[in-house]
């Protein structure tokens, strides 16, 4: 127990090293690559070859946080939100890790041809998320100590916190969702050309950690017949909550209805379709936790 | 009609059995039980009939109709 401890706390001083190795990197290869240098210096070529096995171990610590998160949120009732919450941004920030290094790839492309500094402002943004999921987990990791529980360990059946927690989850990715599509429809991020395609990788990295937990809550019940998965009452919330959801949408449906017969924005198809969606998560998610959480009848 | 219940009752006598162990006996949710327990949700049949068996009470003994105009007016005289 002791030496599992040590380990962990050698891997988060490890991360936080790496952590301060990249931001070094970025600063030093961006003063470097100016478009009098044609051609990157062999420092630049071996600094930013060594940021990608760094970014791949801090991408192993979030896998380590997502496993204590995840063994947080199954014992642990009166943190179902913050974990769901948290589960999120580990998965997020997990994914766009790879991002830093399509950015950084991309950078070294074509500051010759034109103006970068969009790039880098997003690689010194996604740097910073990264390493508040990495401080908020190491936090977590020193106040929670599950170390010593299964990840796959049996649950009892019709638990409450799984099923809160994917509801939680669903709700969080409902937000980020919406954000992310409305951000990218602003044009802020991207050329107009690429705002469907923007929007299209937006709404996938949002979904990813929903996919995840319930993949997780399936792998979890593999074992029980379909019936036991969840109990009447969770069964009761849940068509409540699709009920609502449903009738919610109906008045956006007419809106949309309208906003394409007077030709009032001349948004993609696409951007509707997802908006409407998202939105539908986020209301039946809220329903269901109101129901399950305040015992409504 | 309201659905009454003495859930609570029987778990106390019943060595103070807790809501978790409660719906780890019949396969539910501890919500479900607290849910039952306040009234807030009528359970199934199958449900109502498995608590049954776990108290060795009949179902009529452990739920029972109460109309709620006779409620109000407890309430009332209270």
């Amino acid at each position: 127990m002791k030496n599992k401890k040590l380990l962990i706390n050698v891997f988060s001083i490890i991360t936080l090293l790496l952590f301060a190795y990249c931001l070094f990197a970025y600063i030093y290869i961006q003063s470097q690559l100016t478009v009098t240098m044609p051609e990157p210096t062999r420092v630049v070529k071996i600094l930013g070859s060594i940021t990608i096995p760094a970014l791949l171990i801090i991408g192993l610590y979030h896998l380590f946080l997502l496993v204590h998160a995840l063994k947080i949120l199954t014992t642990k009732t009166e943190k179902i939100f913050s974990s769901s919450v948290y589960i999120v941004m580990i998965v997020l920030s997990g994914i766009t890790l790879l991002s830093d290094i399509i950015l950084l790839s991309d950078i070294s492309k074509e500051y010759l041809l034109w103006d970068v500094s969009l790039q880098w402002l997003m690689l010194y943004g996604f740097t910073v998320f990264h390493l508040l999921v990495v401080l908020a987990g190491i936090i977590s990791v020193q106040k929670n100590p599950v170390a010593n529980l299964k990840l796959f360990k049996e649950i009892d059946r019709g638990s409450d916190n799984l099923f809160l927690a994917i509801h939680y989850i669903a709700f969080t990715t409902g937000l980020v969702g919406i954000s992310g599509i409305i951000f990218a429809m602003t044009g802020l991020v991207v050329p107009a050309d690429f705002n469907r395609h923007f929007m299209l990788i937006a709404v996938r990295l949002a979904l990813f950690p929903l996919t995840l937990i319930i993949v997780y809550w399936v792998v979890k019940m593999r074992n029980k017949p379909l019936r036991e998965w969840i109990d009447e009452k969770q069964l009761a919330d849940t068509s409540f909550g699709a009920l609502a959801s449903l009738f919610f949408t109906l008045p956006l449906y007419a809106l949309i209805c309208l906003i394409d017969l007077f030709t009032v924005w001349s948004l993609p198809v696409s951007f509707w379709v997802m908006l409407i969606f998202l939105i539908q998560l986020v209301v039946f998610s809220t329903v269901v936790i109101i129901r399950n959480r305040h015992a409504v009848n | 009609m309201k659905l009454k219940n003495n859930i609570r009752k029987l778990r106390f006598d019943k060595n103070e059995m807790s809501q978790q162990q409660l719906a780890d006996l019949i396969g539910v949710s501890r919500m479900t039980i607290y849910s039952i327990e306040k009234g807030k949700y009528v359970p199934s049949t199958v449900l109502a009939l498995k608590i049954a068996q776990v108290f060795a009470k009949p179902v009529e003994e452990i739920f029972t109709l109460v109309e709620e105009k006779r409620m109000e007016v407890k309430k009332d005289e209270k």
